[in-house]
């Protein structure tokens, strides 16, 4: 049983094994503020706000400065657009609306916009549901993360998902650890929020 | 022997390039297999403008219930609590110097001075040392090699600080390469990086079939003298003095003296040299593929005209890096000792174990960069930019 050869090609598996699993992660920091739209008890769409960390290289989206501060022109944007959003719609723009445990559909994003603020990028849009979901009929959950962790997504502050538009009174979104849905070969549990009314 | 070492060589070589030829080949790589030539987002996602299109199509198309079960991938597999925790703390604190790191390059756009550069170079290494801390591939050749010979701790300090030194430079060339180069400019710096992904990882075949090779060859994994000498030889040898060699003796014992030392003097040598090689490949070829912070940094430092500094920067995470790969590298050495001493019961036949395992370890590094260069060419796998 303590044949040195056993041993060591057991530890060798466990190095191979562990080593396999991860990844330096992540390099990109964003923290994220997010509007649940809502018409009554359905879910409309998700208007998010996605803040860069200041340390994010735009050079590699293709754009050399930034302004100081304020909206980008039309001509950088569509830059953004092209370089670092439109590949993120596989992805579903990093965001997970789940009904009953089923992942739901986005149409294509609107209103996307770049600005700057104290000297960190933001991203503003909104993404549409395909079919809205009934919250009453169903057990509805909206999380922000990225699968592969290369981008680290944060809340906003305390009230990072609020719940707007024709709302009813009852309806809630409160914060839970979704141990359904772990990312990174299981190593991080992300944050998301439960939809209720 | 050598013939077969040389056939055996051969097979190795056969197989990984078996797998790249099955890659290029395979139906799927026309649809996927992208990874190795597609651009790769600041998001390290790789783009398929053609396809995205028809992916939403088709999306658009299966989506009268509203729910995409392909686009969430399910990973219901959790680390246990413990293990995740120590890791996740890793991860955290590492994600953390990252952004630190990155933001403090940024500031060097606003505020040049001695202090701004130290703190980049002190956050710099810091983050090196972490980012070693989880675990991946430079980890898993460096555990592998070192874990499954005998090796000298000079010998783990110098495959670890070459590593290091390669990822470092890796990411320096690319990054000074686009900014005076490319006409693209930066944005296919993470292409590029990805691409070393699957460089990295032929390379690595070749590097392992190398040190099957010449541990075959030249029986080279296992010949430290200090552990594996019989002591009745020491005693011989001892015995044998300079000036014995001028006492009237039987000439046969003074050829057999003299014999056994020049035999195990150029077996010394030729193992050290092949050693050296076997370390100069595997380091190479798992160094090769530069860390994303280390881009990251540079491209900052480039903006604020300080490219000097992101340069320092760069080689104070290779030392983090080679600092913490080394402290892993010995305790592989550490294990390998531990169980060599165990096996003292079998000491008759721990040299040939020690060769078997030796060979075991460098095919398992062929093997992993076989597989993971063909599940990455044939688009099963993304390339990994870390």
């Amino acid at each position: 049983m303590l044949n040195p050869r056993v041993i060591r090609l057991l530890l060798s598996i466990a190095i191979l094994l562990v080593s396999g699993t991860v990844v330096a992660h992540p390099h990109v920091w964003i923290r994220f503020a997010a509007r649940v739209q809502m018409q009554g008890t359905r879910v409309i769409s998700i208007a998010e706000m996605w803040r860069f960390s200041e340390g994010f290289p735009v050079q590699l989206v293709g754009v050399d400065a930034l302004p100081d501060n304020g909206p980008l022109d039309a001509k950088q944007t569509a830059i953004f657009r092209e370089q670092a959003f439109s590949s993120l719609a596989g992805a579903q723009y990093f965001s997970h609306l789940f009904a009953d445990g089923q992942a739901l559909d986005f149409g294509d994003p609107t209103g996307f916009r770049v600005s700057v603020d104290h000297g960190k990028l933001v991203y503003t849009f909104v993404l549409p549901l395909k079919m809205p979901i009934d919250v009453k009929a169903h057990k509805v959950s909206l999380g922000i993360w990225d699968d592969s962790f290369f981008v680290d997504y944060e809340p906003d502050g305390a009230n990072a998902v609020t719940i707007e538009g024709h709302a009813a009174a009852t309806c809630t979104a409160k914060p839970f650890t979704d141990h359904a849905h772990p990312i990174f070969n299981g190593i991080v549990v992300p944050q998301a929020m439960a939809i209720s009314c | 022997m050598l013939t077969f070492n040389r056939s055996m060589l051969g097979v190795l070589l056969a197989l990984c390039i078996a797998a790249i030829t099955f890659a290029w080949i395979t139906p799927a790589n026309a649809a996927t297999s992208i990874a190795a030539t597609s651009h790769v987002d600041v998001f390290g996602r790789p783009v398929q403008a053609p396809s995205t299109s028809a992916t939403a199509n088709d999306s658009n198309a299966s989506s009268t219930t509203g729910t995409t079960p392909v686009a969430e991938p399910a990973h219901k597999f959790v680390l246990p609590e413990f293990a995740r925790k120590v890791l996740a703390f890793s991860i955290v604190w590492q994600g953390r110097l990252n952004a630190r790191l990155a933001d403090a390059a940024a500031d060097l756009h606003r505020s040049s001075t001695a202090f701004t550069w130290l703190t980049l170079i002190g956050l710099a290494f810091a983050y090196g040392v972490l980012h070693a801390v989880g675990p991946g591939h430079g980890k898993l050749v460096t555990g592998t090699y070192l874990g499954s010979r005998n090796t000298r701790v000079a010998e783990a300090v110098s495959l670890a600080a070459w590593t290091a030194t390669v990822q470092a430079m890796s990411a320096i060339v690319l990054v000074f390469g686009a900014a005076w180069f490319a006409k693209q400019g930066m944005s296919n710096v993470l292409s590029n990086a990805a691409s070393l992904d699957v460089t990295s990882c032929l390379l690595l075949c070749l590097a392992g079939g190398w040190t099957i090779y010449t541990t075959l060859a030249r029986h080279d994994c296992c010949d430290d003298a200090g552990t594996l000498k019989l002591v009745p030889d020491e005693r011989s040898i001892r015995s044998q003095s300079a000036e014995s060699l001028d006492e009237p003796a039987y000439l046969g014992n003074k050829l057999q003296f003299h014999a056994r030392r020049s035999s195990s003097q150029s077996m010394f040598a030729r193992s050290k040299r092949s050693t050296a090689s076997q370390i100069l490949a595997t380091g190479f070829a798992s160094g090769v593929r530069p860390c994303v912070g280390s881009i990251f940094v540079l491209i900052a430092a480039i903006a604020a005209h300080t490219p000097f500094v992101g340069i320092a920067a760069t080689f104070a995470i290779g030392a983090g890096v080679a600092l913490t790969v080394t402290l892993f590298g010995l305790g592989a050495i550490g294990a390998n000792r531990l169980i060599s001493a165990r096996g003292i019961r079998i000491r008759s036949k721990m040299k040939t174990a020690q060769r078997v395992f030796a060979v075991a370890g460098a095919l398992v590094i062929v093997l992993f960069g076989a597989a993971q260069a063909a599940l990455i060419l044939t688009g099963y796998l993304e390339p990994a930019i870390t």
